[in-house]
């Protein structure tokens, strides 16, 4: 099982971590993987954090939502992944 | 080389002697076949080493990396694509006593989605760093401008959509933001934004004529708890080329002139026709300006990105064509400018080719320098970057062999170009695309690392950012 961190307006799934992951969410920023990475973007006024999900095969934020259940933008990953083919990216994998 | 002349007459060069007629030592290279510019001989510092977020590699930069410097702290900066969406940025200070770099906790710049393109530079008036990228769910140009503090954060301010991508202009799902497309002017503390706006469309879905936009802070003096703190605000986009049938996917980077307090761009949108050209862009009440935009001559073979037949279709590249990151560096020492070429031909070797901004026109010195190392071209990993060393008044340009990605080392002085190293060119990794899609600082690193310069790139295979510091010698 997972952990995410999500946005409460529109459940947009910011990121999946593993349930042993330390997650500092608090009135002013979070920090996630023992504190190594710091954002001042998500706080509890605006994002919230679900235990026990359990993770897509491929996750990349942005792309994805969860209620209840996951939910996947193919609309916008393929307009990404169509850009990224003709300038010479790599392709964004996400993936249910 | 070191330096080989230790007096003239009985003048000692290192103490005593700064100019030999009005040409100073940085000027003078040789007396008799004595070097005499070099005292610190060209060597690599820290080798390819992993950017690290708290004293961990991170896993980090799904396709590019870039960088700057912040002088005020003495920091550079490193952004990236993050694993798993969005971006992020590290805060490093140089240890002299481990010869490495000390980065801080990572700093989300974006939370989610892509984090392509992505261009920053520092701003030494308003104290802050800016970042542009292209992200959100329809490919959105956007920016943010924050204040690195002392304990390597970065108070940001709120993200600036710049342009939406296909939700907002239907079908148009391509801007292209080209790693260097964001310069500040240093008198002024607005920052300059330069890319393929989806709103000036030539044709089809993905090809947009090459736009800008000046950015300022809305309001400099707010502070941390103020609820504008560094927010920003963009002017009216203003077309910089057109694009075309000559090159209907047209590129187009861009860098300050301190010496004229304006900025220049390198674009190949003109028309019907393509090639490299370099355009003064102005501050015009506001809007950005283009004016003057000037053709390098004689030299037909050479493009910044392909020769317009089939968009970037060029083989080759000094710079890695539309897989390199930074395309142009400028050269205090002389006040030129230096722009990496490509090459579509197969055979051609590329070039770096200089010009100078007078403030009203652009005049190219059409002879060039030919690279040595690498100039292998492609979207899973090889196209290498420039760099200029402030303190030694030279510039690097890397690229890959196909089994490595070698560095070397150049000067020119106003009328020809010398290679440091073509014969003993210094060995990044031994990879075939190991270092690709990076940048360097476009600011004087002069203290940063005892006149060093840092130059960060992508792994393709494991996606990490990485980083090298190199002395060039001088």
């Amino acid at each position: 099982m997972a952990k995410i961190i999500k946005r409460k307006s529109d459940n947009l799934v910011i990121r999946v971590l593993a349930d042993d992951n330390v997650v500092n969410l608090t009135s002013d920023s979070c920090t996630w993987n023992d504190g190594g990475i710091y954002s001042q973007d998500i706080k509890t006024s605006t994002h919230e954090i679900v235990t026990g999900v359990t993770a897509p095969t491929k996750f990349f934020s942005g792309y994805f939502t969860y209620d209840t259940d996951w939910s996947l933008d193919t609309s916008s990953l393929n307009s990404y992944n169509t850009m990224a083919d003709e300038v010479g990216l790599p392709r964004i994998e996400a993936e249910l | 080389m070191a330096n080989e002349v230790k007096n003239v007459n009985t003048l000692t060069t290192a103490s005593q002697i700064k100019n030999i007629n009005t040409l100073t030592d940085a000027q003078n290279k040789k007396i008799s076949t004595l070097e005499l510019t070099g005292t610190v001989d060209p060597s690599t510092i820290v080798g390819y080493t992993a950017v690290e977020q708290s004293g961990s590699a991170t896993t980090d930069a799904q396709y590019g990396v870039n960088m700057t410097y912040d002088e005020d702290n003495n920091f550079v900066y490193v952004q990236y694509a993050l694993e798993g969406g969005g971006g992020g940025a590290v805060l490093g200070a140089y240890n002299s006593g481990t010869t490495s770099v000390d980065f801080g906790a990572e700093q989300t710049v974006e939370s989610s989605n892509a984090f392509s393109g992505n261009s920053c530079d520092y701003d030494k008036y308003n104290n802050r760093v800016w970042s542009a990228w292209i992200g959100g769910g329809d490919n959105t140009i956007y920016a943010r401008c924050g204040r690195i503090n002392a304990n390597k954060t970065i108070s940001w301010g709120t993200t600036l959509t710049i342009q939406g991508g296909a939700n907002t202009v239907s079908g148009k799902y391509n801007q292209g933001l080209l790693h260097q497309g964001v310069a500040v002017d240093q008198s002024t503390g607005k920052c300059l934004v330069v890319w393929n706006s989806a709103a000036d469309n030539i044709s089809g879905g993905s090809n947009h004529h090459p736009t800008g936009v000046i950015l300022t802070i809305d309001d400099p003096s707010a502070g941390d708890t103020d609820s504008d703190f560094c927010d920003i605000s963009a002017s009216d986009p203003i077309r910089m080329a057109v694009g075309g049938s000559g090159q209907s996917f047209p590129a187009i980077k861009c860098h300050y002139d301190p010496d004229n307090t304006e900025w220049v761009a390198v674009t190949d949108a003109n028309g019907s026709s393509t090639g490299i050209y370099a355009l003064r862009i102005t501050d015009s009440s506001g809007d950005p300006l283009a004016a003057n935009q000037t053709a390098l001559g004689s030299n037909t073979s050479h493009f910044l990105q392909g020769d317009g037949s089939s968009d970037h279709n060029a083989s080759k590249g000094a710079a890695g064509g539309r897989y390199g990151g930074h395309w142009m560096v400028y050269d205090t020492n002389v006040n030129r400018f230096i722009v990496a070429s490509a090459t579509a031909d197969g055979s051609t070797t590329p070039k770096h080719f200089a010009f100078e901004n007078t403030g009203s026109g652009i005049t190219w010195d059409t002879g060039g320098q030919a690279i040595s190392h690498g100039d292998g071209i492609s979207g899973s990993g090889k196209g290498g970057t420039m760099a200029f060393s402030h303190a030694r008044g030279r510039f690097i340009s890397h690229g890959n062999t196909g089994s490595a990605d070698n560095l070397e080392i150049f000067s020119y002085d106003g009328t020809d170009f010398e290679s440091h190293n073509d014969s003993s060119l210094i060995t990044i990794v031994s990879d075939s695309n190991g270092f690709y899609r990076g940048g360097a600082s476009m600011q004087d690193m002069s203290a940063f690392a005892g006149g060093a310069i840092m130059v960060v790139g992508t792994d393709y295979d494991s996606r990490d950012p990485k980083y090298i510091i190199i002395e060039t010698g001088g």
